[in-house]
């Protein structure tokens, strides 16, 4: 509850204003996206102030990486508001935004940096994979919305939202892969952390798969996109908590 | 027979299921390694083959081996669906769309070639040096310790660290060079990788550094798939950003194809 007693400080209070705005953001209509609109643009000031009195790009610790994960629910969420023409996702990707606001309040905020972590590959790697969640969030939400009596288009929209998350997750574990070959001279461990992202990745290629066969389309690819962003989820917050995983390599 | 076994390996069906064991497999392991983590504390100081030859314990590595196993077959039906497209199936309209998917196959194809060279004939080891002193490292190279910089935080704790080191041997002109974390030094074929600092105490003088050592043949593999793997990711996003999934039409067995 560190980040609590530091309330004082301009960033937190901005990531709170941030929040303030979300929920405020729960609704369908006109007022509630540019309440929206506001959040996002408080959130990023935040996490450029965040950048600026800690003298890297703050990503190198949970607080800040699962406040970036509601920013890009938000940003995602707002992307599919403009391109498909729907005020509902408000309705989920606000709400989850604001969860993952109030999460990065509960962790302890540590405004060091590894030397370890002080290269452009480690930053790309944790704005990627973040970002790739975002994405795995809003296929989650939309396939909520499919299940509870949305038309089938919804499901085809998180097909294509999963398939961004997918490739941008991809993407990531790439980035990763570069910078930990750089740091420790692999770009493999055998941890229980290693096995789970490569795990993610393998569950959501299976879905992209399914997705194409025959009987697939609907409800079970529906539950199956929804099930992709609760393994990454797993993944961070699980893995090391709930599954213990203690480094082979250090 | 031979025609039955090819149209097993580029069935989707095969395709889901070799998914589906590889992620049962995996996930066995994430509860194995930690429950054994004594035995598979030695897992990543070498290369995986070597490990597992050392370490030929089948009930406590099985996981490993199918795993190993289930990512051959999906090797295995990758070439073939990646084959069977390009001859059978490719057509010239929304080329970067239908190319796409098969360059990422091909990147996985090489992250996998990667990974058997890097398991099979990889090199790894530690070597601590103290300042001042030379160390052997393997293939007839040696590195010395010139001098060592180091950043310690108001505890007393090495924050930041660099050092210079000298490097020669394996028939190569000797070299000085700076190595810190992030910042990797390539020589004789081999890679140093700055892992951690010994901070000197009163008594014994000199700091000391650990670095790792090794050689690694699968890496550039292993990064031209995954420079593939990215670029065909993109390539699909680029090519399918603005198109509506409903563009696509069912195959001749039911399955759904990409757009033409």
């Amino acid at each position: 509850m560190e980040s609590l007693n530091e309330l004082g400080e301009l960033s937190s209070w901005l990531l709170l204003a941030a929040a303030v705005f979300y929920i405020l953001a729960i609704g369908e209509n006109t007022r509630a996206r540019l309440y929206f609109q506001l959040g996002i643009g408080v959130h990023v000031v935040n996490f450029i102030k965040r950048g600026y009195d800690l003298g890297w790009i703050p990503l190198a610790e949970k607080h800040d990486t699962i406040s970036l994960l509601a920013l890009s629910i938000a940003l995602v969420t707002l992307y599919l508001v403009r391109a498909e023409k729907n005020d509902r996702v408000l309705l989920y990707g606000a709400p989850l935004a604001v969860v993952f606001v109030f999460v990065s309040f509960l962790t302890n905020r540590i405004d060091g940096i590894s030397p370890f972590l002080r290269t452009p590959w480690f930053f790309l790697h944790i704005l990627t994979y973040f970002l790739s969640f975002g994405f795995l969030a809003a296929g989650s939400y939309l396939g909520i919305m499919y299940l509870t009596g949305g038309d089938e288009k919804l499901e085809a929209v998180q097909y294509r939202v999963m398939v961004h998350g997918w490739i941008v997750f991809t993407i990531s574990l790439v980035l990763g892969s570069i910078w930990f070959f750089i740091a420790y001279g692999t770009y493999w461990l055998w941890t229980s952390k290693e096995l789970w992202s490569t795990l993610t990745w393998f569950y959501l290629g299976m879905y992209l798969h399914a997705r194409l066969m025959k009987g697939w389309r609907g409800r079970p690819a529906a539950i199956m996109g929804i099930a992709g962003f609760a393994f990454a989820v797993f993944t961070y917050f699980g893995v090391g908590t709930i599954i213990p995983s203690p480094p082979t390599l250090f | 027979m031979i025609r039955k076994a090819y149209d097993i390996l580029i069935s989707l069906k095969t395709v889901f299921w070799l998914f589906a064991a590889t992620l049962l497999f995996m996930l066995i392991g994430s509860f194995a390694l930690p429950a054994e983590l004594a035995f598979f504390s030695g897992i990543d100081d070498e290369p995986l083959f070597g490990w597992l030859n050392a370490n030929a314990n089948i009930t406590k590595t099985w996981w490993i081996w199918a795993i190993i196993g289930a990512i051959a077959l999906l090797g295995a039906s990758t070439v073939l669906c990646t084959i069977d497209y390009l001859l059978n199936r490719l057509t010239r309209s929304r080329l970067l769309l239908k190319l796409s998917p098969q360059v990422m196959h091909t990147g996985a194809l090489f992250i996998m070639l990667g990974h058997l060279l890097t398991g099979s004939y990889g090199f790894k080891t530690d070597v601590t040096v103290s300042e001042g002193k030379t160390a052997a490292v393997g293939n007839g190279v040696e590195i010395k310790l010139e001098k060592m910089t180091l950043k310690l935080d108001e505890l007393g704790f090495a924050s930041d660290w660099s050092a210079m080191i000298s490097l020669s041997g394996a028939g190569s002109a000797g070299a000085s060079k700076n190595i810190a974390p992030s910042s990797p030094v390539y020589y004789g074929g081999l890679g140093f990788y700055f892992r951690s600092v010994d901070t000197p105490s009163e008594a014994d003088g000199a700091p000391s550094a650990v670095f790792r050592v090794s050689k690694d043949p699968g890496a550039a593999w292993a990064l031209l798939g995954a420079t593939l793997l990215a670029a065909g990711g993109i390539g699909f996003l680029t090519a399918r950003f603005n198109l509506s999934v409903k563009e696509t039409r069912p195959r001749a067995d039911g399955n759904e194809a990409l757009p033409d």
